[in-house]
């Protein structure tokens, strides 16, 4: 019998392994996927379902004819229960009935838990505040949104809040996208001197996006990130509130923690806030029956690989303690990928309210690092499947991430900031100075940035969906 | 960069394509890999 290799969740980092592990290795391994709702999401364009740019069919495909297509073994459903000892997992069905599923290499790939239950009163669900983290919650927000436009039409004042509903949350670049396109969407309409927008983010400075900041050399000099981005809220009138951490929202209303300041409060008539992401609920059992998820796992739920761990001071952040292989130390046939894997700390600089309340961006895995994390975890597999070591490596500090965040959705008169970071985490070892190659780093804002997202949507669109070609387009 | 020439389409496209290849270029270990 062939080994058995089970992905958990079909996102970025999952998907991106099933395809690799489907064109390197359907002959010497079967490949199953578990993934719930038989949809792959592109999630960076949600922020234009969210202003209702784009339409949510565009931002989706079914994952069963793909996988059917490529040889893959799909199971509707959600893991539940890893039982790493006998290498078996037990996955839930959207009906509730519970299968196992035995398995020789198995990848966590699940993703992030919303984790809207971390901030009092916080998200749709509550009814007070709204997220675009999902194709469901983009729709919703777009709907609330145009309810807005149209007060706005009609002569009403509004204030639009956008940004992270946690201290500790991550994904400032997805808010601040959206942010940049409900602006650019406001004036398209010419309502915008009526909304007043502002912009609430726990980064310690504009810019940062939970990556420690941007930086790039252009003609001799260095632009940031932090200049850039200050410089286009400033230019579009748009408020900020930096280094806040939301502790509590009630309707119309959200509460926060601010570095060198007393809590206050900002009233909305809509407001777009992220959550905090937390590791799927998964339940790790060992082989007496032992609940071993605490062991697995990191305290935010994200599943523990082979990274340091060991709590360090800003400042004392290492490049060697990102993960290498993404394999777990305790089993060697499980791996985890993409958000799922626990980060060994932030790479933001925390800062401190005067109540005590950590305020401290969190790491973000965007599509790319999720994509390159996925194709190397595959490629480790086949290495262990033919008898070797695993030899493929993907640190976050030494992996690029190109982020595209958009600032207005047109052919003719939209906007974007380029990023290319080079690696994602700094290393001040291999570049002292800024722990950055500078020269290969991008920082630039223009309509070539609009033209480029559209681009990276359409393409990845057909190499998600395994049509020929794909492995043309890098991930 | 002033607002003009972030708009400006002809050095948009030059940047579209200076922008698009160092992407691919480090995403293929092209660029970056040392």
């Amino acid at each position: 019998m062939k080994p058995q290799v089970v992905i958990l969740g079909a996102g970025f980092a999952g998907h991106t392994a099933a395809l690799h592990l489907s064109a390197r290795a359907r002959g010497i391994a079967d490949i199953h996927v578990v993934a719930p709702a038989n949809r792959f999401t592109w999630f960076p364009s949600l922020i234009w379902v969210g202003t209702g740019t784009m339409s949510e069919d565009l931002c989706r495909f079914e994952l069963a004819p793909v996988y059917e297509r490529l040889g893959v073994i799909y199971h509707n459903g959600r893991a539940v229960e890893l039982h790493p000892d006998s290498g078996t997992v037990i996955v839930r069905t959207e009906s509730g009935q519970d299968a196992a599923i035995d398995y020789d290499y198995c990848v966590n790939a699940t993703g992030p838990h919303l984790n809207f239950e971390g901030t009092p009163g916080l998200g749709p669900r509550a009814g007070t505040t709204l997220s675009v983290c999902t194709i469901e919650h983009a729709m919703q927000t777009r709907d609330e949104y145009l309810q807005i436009v149209t007060g706005l039409a009609r002569g009403s004042r509004r204030r639009l809040v956008i940004g992270i509903g946690h201290p500790a949350a991550t994904c400032e670049g997805a808010a601040f996208e959206y942010l940049m396109n409900v602006d650019a969407d406001l004036r398209r309409r010419g309502v915008r001197d009526r909304a007043e927008l502002v912009w609430l983010t726990n980064e310690p400075e504009a810019g940062d996006f939970g990556v420690d900041g941007i930086e790039a050399r252009k003609r001799g000099m260095i632009a940031t990130g932090a200049s850039l981005v200050r410089m286009l809220l400033d230019e579009r009138g748009i408020k900020h509130v930096m280094a806040a951490g939301v502790t509590k929202v009630e309707p119309g209303k959200a509460f926060y923690e601010q570095a060198g300041a007393d809590p206050s409060a900002v009233e909305f008539d809509f407001a777009m806030l992220i959550p905090q992401f937390r590791g799927i609920p998964i339940k790790y059992i060992a082989d007496d029956g032992r609940d071993i998820s605490s062991e697995m796992t990191q305290a935010n739920g994200f599943m523990n690989v082979d990274a340091d761990y060991t709590p360090k001071a800003y400042g004392q952040y290492a490049a060697s303690d990102w993960p290498a292989i993404y394999r777990s130390p305790r089993y060697d046939r499980l791996y985890a990928a993409g958000i799922a894997f626990a980060p060994p700390h932030p790479l933001s600089k925390p800062k401190k309210s005067p109540n005590g309340v950590t305020i401290q961006a969190t790491v973000p895995r965007t599509g790319m690092a999720s994509g390159i994390m996925g194709k190397t975890v595959a490629l480790n597999i086949i290495d262990q499947i033919e008898g070797r070591p695993p030899s493929h490596h993907a640190r976050m500090s030494e992996i690029p991430a190109a982020c595209i965040a958009s600032m207005g959705n047109s052919f003719w008169n939209g906007s974007a900031a380029s990023i290319i970071m080079m690696p994602v985490a700094r290393d001040f070892q291999r570049f002292p100075g800024y722990g950055r190659d500078l020269d290969l780093c991008e920082l630039d804002v223009g309509l070539a940035g609009a033209w480029t997202k559209r681009a990276l949507h359409s393409a990845f669109m057909w190499k998600l969906q395994g049509h020929p070609g794909w492995q043309l387009i890098p991930e | 960069m002033g607002a003009f020439w972030r708009q400006f389409i002809p050095y948009q496209l030059w940047r579209f394509i200076v922008i698009n290849a160092r992407m691919y270029l480090i995403a293929r270990g092209i660029l970056g890999r040392h």
